[in-house]
């Protein structure tokens, strides 16, 4: 019977956090009226939004989330209306919202704001600590780059050496995020982070591992939906996995399998004729053909373009002087290849092995004949 | 309310997630009344760094144009086309023309007359693209709505 009580004392308060939703206490200086505080949620891409008057600097906001929320927490100091033609500056807190009472106390605004009684935002403070290193070094190689005479900014082997490092460190930002979310995995901000290293060269195979490891109810929320979604899509065109398979219709309207070319290596590459940044990339495209394709090396585009803008699709062609395959179902950005592959922007290229694997995405430049050298030697 | 990203895990926004959440271009609507029975409607595009906006006129063969469609409605009619300032004009190799566009932010303007004193809706749709140097992202068709008081 001892015990039961026990049971029953440590039950009540969470039973009653569970009931009682969440309460915002924010005290900000000694601001009053016209001062107004804004709170604004985002659930399943709906905005609500609550305001209230600051009184002595003091507002409180009550609610309940069904699980814990990004939310921002804006102060507008006066009452002048909003200058549409001006860009606006606001006082804005990006924080955790969760059902608990959360203290947020400042001293002239809540951008600077302390957030007090919210396990998930000291979380995000320790995580925030914890990366920053991680960004001092990329914010150091913007800064490295600022401060270089124009002549230094413009030269491409200079540049050159600021993406190896930036790809670098990068590189190290993702896997300090992996490891966050491995070694935190009760905390909501494992999920948050792994979310954020889910990029298109991202491994979604070792994420989906990270995610299973996740409480089912971080799992099911709205972000780990999402991000479960987003894993399952990488999958499908990451690294060692089979290039799905399509075909599309050439030219001529005659049909073409990707994998008919099994044998060859393939560059898939996405393309249109109104993507300017893809027609500056073709010239690359077309010393990469003329060096590889006597080695077992094709191309096959396949163009983002417009039923009614066949002819443009064709004039680029020939323009660009492209002479391997080139297919399209002209359904613009609906191409059904282009969401088998998950494009998201364009140019995007895959390159595919003798056996219809991936082995590489989105190689431009000099990268893709540094990648064609090493597996065509 | 640029800096929607969470201080801390989400400053990851600034680089690995970028290629999931790209969003260099944001869209904000408003009206000024100019008199009693006028009015304009101003749609505004905040652009990030590096990303173009293209003009309404840009010509065929090129980068797809912006294009601004608005619900007819007997609260109002429209005057004129919709007003854009002077464009960056640069002949683009790549096309063989010249291709118009925007950076940093523009203000397209709609002028309208309005029928009655009353509030009345303006709604529409827009559709616009945005590239950088390296990439084009697909287009997005946005519908608005302003209210002019």
């Amino acid at each position: 019977m001892k015990n039961l009580l026990v049971w029953a004392a440590l039950a009540a308060p969470l039973a009653a956090h569970a009931q009682q939703g969440y309460t915002i206490q924010g005290k900000i200086g000694t601001l009053s009226k016209p001062a107004m505080a804004f709170l604004s949620v985002r659930t399943n891409g709906v905005r609500h939004l609550d305001s209230t008057y600051l009184t002595n600097g003091a507002f409180t906001f009550k609610g309940k989330v069904n699980e814990i929320k990004e939310a921002h927490l804006m102060l507008k100091h006066d009452d002048k209306p909003a200058d549409p033609t001006m860009r606006q500056r606001f006082d804005v807190l990006p924080f955790f919202i969760e059902n608990r009472d959360i203290k947020i106390v400042g001293k002239d605004s809540v951008k600077t704001a302390k957030i007090i009684g919210s396990p998930t935002n000291d979380d995000n403070k320790q995580l925030d600590n914890y990366l920053r290193p991680y960004y001092a070094k990329l914010e150091a190689l913007n800064k490295e780059f600022a401060g270089q005479p124009d002549k230094m900014k413009r030269d491409t082997a200079y540049i050159r050496t600021l993406n190896v490092r930036a790809a670098q460190y990068q590189k190290d930002a993702v896997q300090a995020k992996l490891t966050y979310a491995k070694t935190h995995p009760t905390s909501y901000l494992a999920l948050v982070a792994l979310n954020s290293t889910l990029s298109d060269d991202a491994d979604a195979v070792g994420a989906e591992k990270i995610f299973r490891q996740l409480p089912p109810a971080t799992q099911n929320s709205e972000l780990g939906k999402s991000s479960l979604q987003r894993i399952q899509k990488l999958k499908l065109t990451q690294m060692g996995v089979e290039a799905p398979d399509f075909t599309l219709n050439d030219v001529n309207g005659k049909p073409v399998k990707l994998s008919d070319f099994r044998g060859k290596y393939v560059l898939l590459d996405f393309w249109a004729s109104w993507c300017g940044p893809c027609r500056r990339e073709n010239p690359n495209l077309l010393k990469a053909y003329a060096q590889y394709k006597d080695k077992g090396f094709t191309i096959l585009g396949v163009a983002l373009d417009k039923e009614a803008d066949r002819e443009k699709w064709l004039k680029a062609i020939e323009t660009d002087g492209l002479t391997w395959p080139q297919v399209s179902d002209l359904k613009y950005w609906n191409s059904d290849v282009a969401k088998l592959y998950d494009v998201k922007a364009i140019p995007m290229n895959f390159l595919i092995d003798r056996k219809g694997n991936i082995v590489a995405k989105y190689l431009r430049g000099d990268v893709l004949n540094q990648k064609l050298a090493e597996v065509l030697k | 309310m640029k800096k929607l990203l969470l201080s801390g895990a989400l400053l990851l926004g600034a680089c690995a997630a970028q290629a999931q959440i790209l969003k260099p271009v944001k869209w904000a609507y408003a009206a000024k009344k100019t008199s009693p029975t006028e009015a304009v409607i101003l749609l505004k595009a905040t652009i990030e760094p590096g990303w173009h906006v293209y003009s309404q006129h840009v010509k065929d063969g090129g980068p797809v144009k912006t294009t601004f469609t608005f619900t007819p409605a007997k609260a109002y009619t429209l005057v004129g086309k919709t007003q854009e300032p002077t464009p960056v004009t640069r002949f683009e190799k790549t096309f063989d023309m010249e291709v118009s566009y925007f950076a940093t932010s523009v203000i397209f303007q709609q002028k309208v007359k309005l029928a009655g004193p009353g509030p009345v809706t303006v709604a529409g749709k827009l559709e616009y693209m945005t590239c950088d140097d390296e990439k084009c992202l697909p287009p997005e068709e946005l519908p608005f709505s302003v209210l002019i008081k």
